[in-house]
């Protein structure tokens, strides 16, 4: 065989393997009543035509698609809806035909001088609804069949057991439809059975199904309108039997200091479970494990767990990412939650020149020898609106007191940027101005005889945020 | 008991007339037929009739129309002359007023007498509605016809029409003789077509009319005693 006629070979052999679909026509007029009228004239389009009247005397409703074939006409059919692969010429029969109904199709025959005689049988579409159904979480599942059959089983968020719902919903060929969740061990069975019995709009079917801590399977058993039954199964779904969320303990921000995020551990199983619990984060100064702990919990409930998360100071703004692993030790699962964590530490900024005093980060004295007062200046920028700051909260720690400003001002004074305090300029971001008293400051820190001292700043924002900045008081 | 038997006929046939014709009219929708002068013809869907034969004779004296079909001037040869026009159908139509007012009927009548030349008959004489479109309906606004014999036979027809047929525009009334093939004609006479737009109330009895019909039924009462006795 030359190489061609192999080629040739394989590819009738490939177009004979290719799956095809026949729709598969019964006859069905013993179940239904056919009259035929005499050829009439339509004078308007000139053909011959009859009417044919069919009347359901079958105790179920006639549904599309039902044809009218005509066989073995004396005169040839005109405008028929096509021709079968036996050459009779068909009609589609419109709509549904209610048990006890009738409906007239127009029968359309080419102007002839002769006796008209024709045969009429009704034949209906029984081919099973062809199904490709999969379980896909988070996605659609879809019954896929021709038109006018597919049916949407939406599966709700990752199935998780105990929990998980099940919303189905079908189109209004559908007749009937069991869904059967099936333990893998054949051990249970929870079947939720839709009908269409009752339900005026067939097209809203809902139901929920809770599903089960151990693995499973989801199967479908579709009764169509022409009573044809199909049956699908899922593979095996191994459901989550816990679930994580991981928070930010307070406020919405992080800055420097001392921090905590807060992790929920729910355990959705009907039985109780221990859990190992590792969380992490991806900044360099968290090279080992935020923690590492095992927390029992009972069953259907849930656990929260403070994960402390330390800030260091003098870094720039970045995200912190903070990944919490937990593994079910009954199931030998392990679930992830992730949290991203924007740490702010914005520069503290002192204003006003004075020899005596210094500050670090920068050189600016400090000092008003005249009013003995010291204005601190937080600067406001693309993270950090000054206006959001609740001036009510701010205050200077030292060792000794918590020290609240005489006076603040709202106004665009300087930059966040790190540089000297004469070089200062608006920057088009409102800054918040404090004025201390630096007789407060240094009698009650009883600091008087040091050289410098350490200070911290802290507010709130109006959001709950809390911020907290560190300095040095330098006294030359 | 010769007088019972005209007396019961009468009451029979005054009881059809009770039924049929009591309604009380109000607005006519029109009386259609007159001579039937103003009635359109037509022949094989192609329009008026060219050669003027005998697919519509047209009764001027008695106001009444004749459509045939399949008369040859030999009977049963289709190859001698023929005496009618049509191929295939000819139709008398006209356009219909339904108009009607709230809480009236609209009530179709004629009367009709279907014959011909053979006990087996391949014509097919049909009346019913037309909308432009070619096709055909009942009195019920379904497709179909108003009247359909499958026997050669005459009558009074007489219906209400459904209420979508109200006030409703662009309709005919068409009476189509459809031709057989084998040279044996078949005819329809249609007489006295009227369509009225009468209220809904109840048709009662005139009193004339009451009183020959109780004697009718009393009449039919002794001859079905009498019978007994016998």
């Amino acid at each position: 065989m030359t190489r061609i006629k192999k080629l040739i070979y394989l590819l009738f052999m490939g177009l004979l393997m290719v799956p095809q679909v026949y729709a598969e026509w019964v006859d069905i007029s013993p179940k239904v009543e056919i009259n035929k009228t005499p050829q009439a004239l339509d004078r308007v389009n000139r053909v011959l035509f009859s009417y044919v009247t069919i009347t359901n005397n079958s105790a179920e409703a006639l549904v599309s698609p039902v044809r009218l074939y005509i066989t073995t006409p004396t005169i040839p059919v005109l405008n028929a809806d096509g021709i079968t692969d036996s050459g009779y010429s068909y009609f589609e029969v419109p709509g549904e035909v209610v048990s006890g109904g009738e409906i007239t199709v127009r029968v359309d025959f080419q102007l002839a001088r002769a006796e008209l005689i024709f045969g009429a049988q009704i034949f209906q579409d029984v081919t099973p609804v062809e199904v490709d159904l999969q379980l896909i979480y988070h996605e659609f599942v879809e019954l896929r069949g021709r038109d006018g059959h597919k049916g949407l089983f939406p599966l709700f968020s990752t199935p998780t057991a105990g929990d998980a719902v099940l919303h189905t919903f079908n189109s209004k060929d559908v007749k009937e439809l069991i869904i059967s969740v099936i333990t893998d061990f054949g051990n249970s069975e929870f079947t939720a059975v839709l009908s269409d019995t009752s339900a005026e709009d067939k097209n809203e079917w809902y139901t929920e199904i809770v599903l089960p801590s151990t693995p499973f399977k989801l199967r479908f058993d579709m009764k169509s309108a022409y009573n044809s039954v199909v049956t699908t199964e899922s593979g095996i779904i191994t459901p989550s039997t816990f679930s994580l969320f991981l928070s930010l303990a307070e406020g919405h921000s992080f800055s420097v200091g001392d921090n905590a995020v807060l992790l929920l551990v729910k355990n959705h199983s009907n039985v109780d479970d221990s859990y190992e619990v590792i969380v992490k984060g991806n900044g360099g100064y968290h090279t080992d494990s935020l923690l590492s702990t095992t927390v029992a919990i009972i069953a259907n409930s849930s656990k929260e767990i403070l994960v402390p998360v330390i800030i260091p100071n003098n870094i720039n703004t970045h995200t912190l990412t903070i990944t919490a692993e937990v593994t079910g030790q009954a199931s030998s699962v392990t679930e992830q939650a992730n949290k991203d964590i924007l740490i702010t530490d914005e520069p503290l900024t002192l204003t006003e020149l004075d020899s005596k005093a210094v500050i670090n980060p920068g050189s600016c004295d400090l000092l008003n020898s005249i009013q003995e007062t010291i204005d601190i200046m937080i600067a406001g920028s693309s993270h950090l609106d000054a206006n959001n700051i609740d001036i009510d909260t701010v205050i200077i720690i030292t060792n000794a007191a918590h020290i609240k400003p005489i006076s603040s001002q709202l106004i665009d004074k300087g930059t966040a940027a790190n540089i000297a305090c004469d070089q200062q300029q608006a920057d088009g971001k409102t800054d918040l101005v404090l004025t201390f008293s630096l007789q407060d400051i240094l009698e009650k820190d009883n600091i008087l005889d040091q050289d410098s001292i350490y200070v911290s700043i802290m507010y709130f924002t109006k959001t709950g945020s809390r911020y907290t900045h560190n300095a040095t008081l330098v006294f030359p | 008991m010769q007088y019972c038997s005209k007396i019961k006929k009468i009451a029979v046939m005054t009881s059809f007339m009770v039924l049929t014709t009591s309604p009380s009219l109000s607005s006519a929708a029109g009386v259609y037929n007159e001579d039937f002068s103003s009635w359109s013809q037509d022949v094989d869907g192609l329009g008026e009739p060219i050669w003027g034969l005998d697919d519509f004779i047209i009764d001027t004296v008695n106001n009444s129309a004749r459509i045939e079909a399949d008369y040859w001037s030999e009977l049963g040869n289709t190859s001698s002359t023929a005496n009618d026009e049509a191929w295939f159908a000819s139709t008398l139509y006209q356009d219909i007023d339904l108009s009607a007012l709230a809480g009236q009927n609209l009530i179709l009548s004629f009367d009709w007498n279907f014959s011909g030349q053979e006990a087996s008959f391949d014509e097919n004489f049909l009346v019913a509605f037309g909308d432009g479109s070619g096709n055909y309906y009942g009195a019920d606004g379904n497709l179909g016809f108003l009247l359909n014999p499958l026997d050669y036979a005459s009558g009074v027809y007489s219906i209400i029409l459904d209420s979508s047929f109200l006030n409703a525009t662009g309709w005919t009334l068409e009476f189509q003789m459809n031709t057989g093939f084998d040279g044996y004609g078949s005819y329809a006479e249609i007489d006295n077509v009227s369509l009225n737009a009468v209220s809904k109330i109840a048709a009662v009895p005139e009193p004339s009319m009451l009183f020959l019909m109780i004697s009718g039924l009393i009449c039919l009462g002794r001859v079905r005693h009498t019978n007994k006795i016998a």
